[in-house]
């Protein structure tokens, strides 16, 4: 575990990261740069709230070691709203108001980015599947389901 | 000794500048003892105060949960807060209305009737002159009591705009990277973790300090008795540590945990005390229809999104603690007599965490933080739960078993109902009463302060009763309690209390019971029916869902209804879920009505509705907490999943009734009807019943094996 620099860019901007090479991003991105909106909800890759776009897909911070995403672009929550105007995604959130806790969103929030990227016309059973990853406790499936397919229909 | 209501609620007279100010220029504070868990009381709050004020609803900036800061209003739960807090700010802000136009009034030489505001702004059509909220403050003197004799029916209350929904005042900031305890940083921080037992009862032998010291140099550690907390100034290097020391601490395990092959059995065999409940007179002997069932419901997980989160700074003897607690001055309490020091030197500041549905560790991970915060003083201490901390030994909603009997006279209506209920405690909450300290922490210390007997506490059992007794027009009812004190599980209060239970027993027991009747569920309710709110929500329901009269059972596919009141007072909620059985049990959907009386903000009711169903669905079809004889072995997403995406259901909520009522708490109005409303479809799509939670795969399997269809 060396203890040199890692060059990566973070939300549109490079960074160089002198935590250990071993580091989870998540603990990188938390405390190193003192972005707070990923989040640790196990540390295993079971739940998906510290997820963050690599390259543009959905990951699991938590099992990305530091080494692992040099050189890449990272995308987190609080990279997604452009001059202070909210992402699709985001603003449907508030617009259905899906959230009640809102623990788990960041990460829901940056797996919807990936699949309406990756899919902009998800069907119902698309956008279940896109989500397989997250876990949300308090119930606010049905209102997350419905704000991602609004995004789909708006764009469609 | 208190009374249940001063734990709840704020007792005696408070002033006005109390819940309101007018401080800063343009803005309202408006303070509050309930705190935010992810269920809109703030929104709420700050919607009403807006309303009765006459300001836009972004003025209002709301202090809540802060020992130095706000009233104190207990413990948010119980589904309180809008019937208390809500109470308590309407009544302050009419107050300050009051007070303020009276001030208006007499420099405008107007009667106050003739005043009208808009956005703080005070004018009359019979003066030129203009006065503003901020203004009038400066000569208004809002150290006058809070006026308690105003109720919901107020003037004031009448006239305001509410039942229309602002959105959630938190929630952009949360879904924008902030608004989280797990997000502070204070300066100069250490990052903390606690290496947790093996077992509940496990002592510490000894852990080889060298061994950790060499590979973590930069880490500390504490060590009391078999407390042993690793800071570090950086938390991977905490992280790391922890499991090392696992590797590193040899324990000795002391009572093993029992075997349990069902919990009908074993609950029946425990001590108990019994408490017993009777209304109206027994019918004498008919020869009547009678019908008896046992229902039973496993031990089950808070299973937090975010593991509990604690921070504490110990400076020049003041102890400042940073806590998602439900209960800020009831922990500020326990931490105070643990540490040996006084209330007064301690504040306890609420900060937002993951959903919690009541007691899980955050009183924990708060003491673990004031207990490091002490030692390694005057550096703050983060310490921050693992996912199979929160999964282990956050409290657990009590495993219960209730059986009933009751016989139905010769026109099919329910003469009799005998309950026996069986269940641990559904309170064990640090501070709950003087004396009560009961963390993990100070458990394991080397002068370790024991967990207290459930059976010195009034209250432990209290939430056995929630539901317990049927809101149905029953001629004689007899409910027998049986409180158990000596499990060896750690319990406390879960979303519903014993309601869920009871509410998931008594509601199959009714459609056990129509069927017998050759009656529809949804008539057979009806017909005991003289709340003509219960009425209402069950027709609405019945509406909503389309549900059939009669329709075929043992067909793969069906829906089942259910009904509660919570607690009997608080919100009415009718479900209606549709199953369908392949070769597992999919819920393809809920429909629900809520009557929660005045209703400030809709979408928040309907939220919590919703939610408190889905999650009751999740409990309901999949979740129990499973062990062996040292341990809680379900302590990570793969050994305790919950509902996925793929799975949730479809769903639709409605609310009704009118603001004529006062309001009712609706925050655990939907959890008891879910799990009956999914075992009735269940029963109806199968053709026979399963009445121990959950109900999946291995309960189907068992079922089919047990019994024949038809």
């Amino acid at each position: 575990m060396t203890a040199g620099l890692t060059e990566l860019n973070v939300n549109g901007r490079a960074v160089e990261l002198a935590a250990e090479s071993g580091t989870p991003l998540l603990y990188v991105l938390r405390n190193d740069l003192g972005l707070k909106g990923t989040r640790f909800g196990c540390g295993s890759g079971e739940c998906g709230a510290c997820m963050v776009l690599v390259d543009g897909a959905a990951e699991m911070s938590c099992q990305l070691p530091l080494s692992s995403v040099k050189g890449k672009d990272i995308q987190t929550i609080e990279g997604l709203a452009v001059d202070g105007r909210l992402s699709a995604v985001q603003q449907a959130v508030i617009d259905h108001q899906a959230g009640q806790c809102a623990y788990c969103l960041s990460g829901i929030i940056m797996a919807a980015e990936a699949l309406l990227k990756a899919n902009p016309s998800p069907s119902e059973e698309d956008v279940r599947q896109g989500l397989s990853r997250n876990l949300c406790r308090c119930g606010i499936h049905a209102r997350i389901i419905a704000a991602v397919l609004s995004v789909a229909e708006s764009k469609g | 000794m208190a009374s249940a209501s001063s734990l709840i609620g704020a007792t005696g007279v408070s002033a006005v500048s109390d819940w309101v100010g007018f401080e800063n220029d343009g803005q309202v504070r408006l303070c509050c003892g309930k705190v935010e868990l992810g269920q809109g009381i703030l929104t709420a709050i700050a919607q009403l105060g807006a309303a009765v004020l006459d300001v836009g609803a972004d003025r209002i900036a709301v202090v809540s949960g802060h020992t130095g800061r706000t009233p104190n209003e207990g413990y948010t739960g119980s589904s309180m807060s809008v019937e208390l807090s809500g109470l308590a700010v309407l009544r302050a802000t009419v107050t300050a209305r009051r007070l303020l136009l009276a001030r208006a009034a007499d420099l405008m030489d107007v009667d106050p009737a003739a005043l009208s505001v808009e956005d703080g702004s005070i004018s009359s059509e019979r003066s030129n002159l203009v006065f503003d909220y901020w203004q009038l403050a400066r000569s208004t003197d809002l150290s006058a009591n809070v006026d308690d004799s105003i109720g919901w029916d107020s003037a004031e209350a009448a006239g305001v705009p509410i039942g229309s929904s602002i959105p959630r005042i938190d929630l952009q900031n949360k879904i924008c990277g902030g608004g989280f305890i797990h997000d502070i940083d204070l300066p100069d921080m250490l990052h903390a973790r606690v290496l947790k037992p093996p077992s509940f009862t496990a002592r510490l032998v000894s852990l080889d300090r060298d061994a950790l010291a060499e590979r973590f140099p930069d880490a500390r550690l504490c060590i009391d008795g078999s407390f042993v907390g690793i800071v570090s100034d950086r938390e991977y290097d905490a992280v790391q540590a922890l499991e090392l020391a696992r590797t590193l601490a040899q324990w000795r395990d002391d009572a093993p945990l029992p075997s349990v092959e069902n919990w009908p059995d074993f609950l029946r065999r425990q001590r108990a005390v019994t408490v017993t409940s009777e209304h109206g007179e027994a019918p004498a002997a008919t020869g009547a229809r009678k019908l008896s069932a046992t229902y039973s419901k496993p031990l089950i997980a808070h299973a937090s999104m975010g593991p509990s989160c604690g921070l504490a700074h110990w400076q020049d003897g003041k102890l400042t603690v940073w806590s998602s607690s439900q209960g800020v001055f009831n922990l500020r309490n326990a931490i105070a007599q643990a540490l040996a020091i006084s209330p007064d030197g301690v504040t306890v500041i609420h900060a937002h965490g993951a959903g919690c549905y009541g007691h899980n560790g955050a009183d924990d991970a708060a003491m673990e933080a004031a207990l490091l915060a002490r030692v390694f003083s005057p550096r703050p201490v983060r310490v921050q739960w693992t996912r199979e901390d929160e999964l282990g030994w956050s409290p657990f909603g009590s495993p219960m078993v209730v059986e009933i009997e009751a016989e139905m006279d010769a026109d099919d209506r329910i003469a009799n109902w005998v309950a026996n209920v069986w269940s641990g405690t559904h309170v064990r909450r640090p501070g709950f009463l003087p004396g009560l300290v009961d963390f993990v922490a100070t458990s394991q210390l080397a002068t370790p302060i024991p967990f207290s007997d459930p059976s010195t506490n009034p209250y432990a059992f209290v939430g056995s009763d929630r539901n317990a007794e049927p809101l149905y027009d029953i001629a004689h009812l007899r409910i027998d309690r049986h409180h158990l004190p000596d499990l060896p599980f750690r319990l406390s209060s879960l979303r519903a209390l014993g309601g869920f239970a009871n509410v998931f027993a008594l509601e199959s027991f009714m459609d056990e019971l129509a069927d017998a009747a050759g009656c529809d569920p949804v008539e057979f309710r009806l017909r005991h029916l003289s709340d003509r709110r219960a009425c209402q929500v069950i027709e609405r329901v019945a509406l909503v869902a389309d549900w059939q009269a009669a329709s075929d059972t043992g067909e793969g596919r069906a829906k089942g209804l259910a009904f509660a009141r919570y607690k009997n007072t608080a919100a009415y909620a009718a479900i209606v879920a549709e199953v369908e059985i392949e070769d597992t049990i999919r819920l393809i959907s809920l429909v629900g009505a809520v009557d929660a009386g005045l209703v400030i903000n809709p979408d928040g009711v309907l939220n919590q509705i919703e939610g408190g169903a889905i999650q009751a669905a999740s409990w309901t079809l999949m979740e129990e907490v499973t062990f062996d004889s040292r341990m809680v072995t379900s302590t990570s997403w793969s050994s305790y999943p919950i509902l996925t995406f793929a799975q949730a259901p479809r769903t639709h909520f409605e609310i009704v009734g009118g603001s004529e009522n006062d309001p009712l708490g609706v925050g655990e109005a939907s959890q008891g009807p879910t799990a009956a409303a999914i075992a009735n479809a269940v029963a109806r799509a199968l053709g026979f019943r399963i009445r121990d939670l959950p109900i999946n795969r291995r309960q189907l399997l068992q079922a089919i094996s047990q019994s024949s269809p038809g």
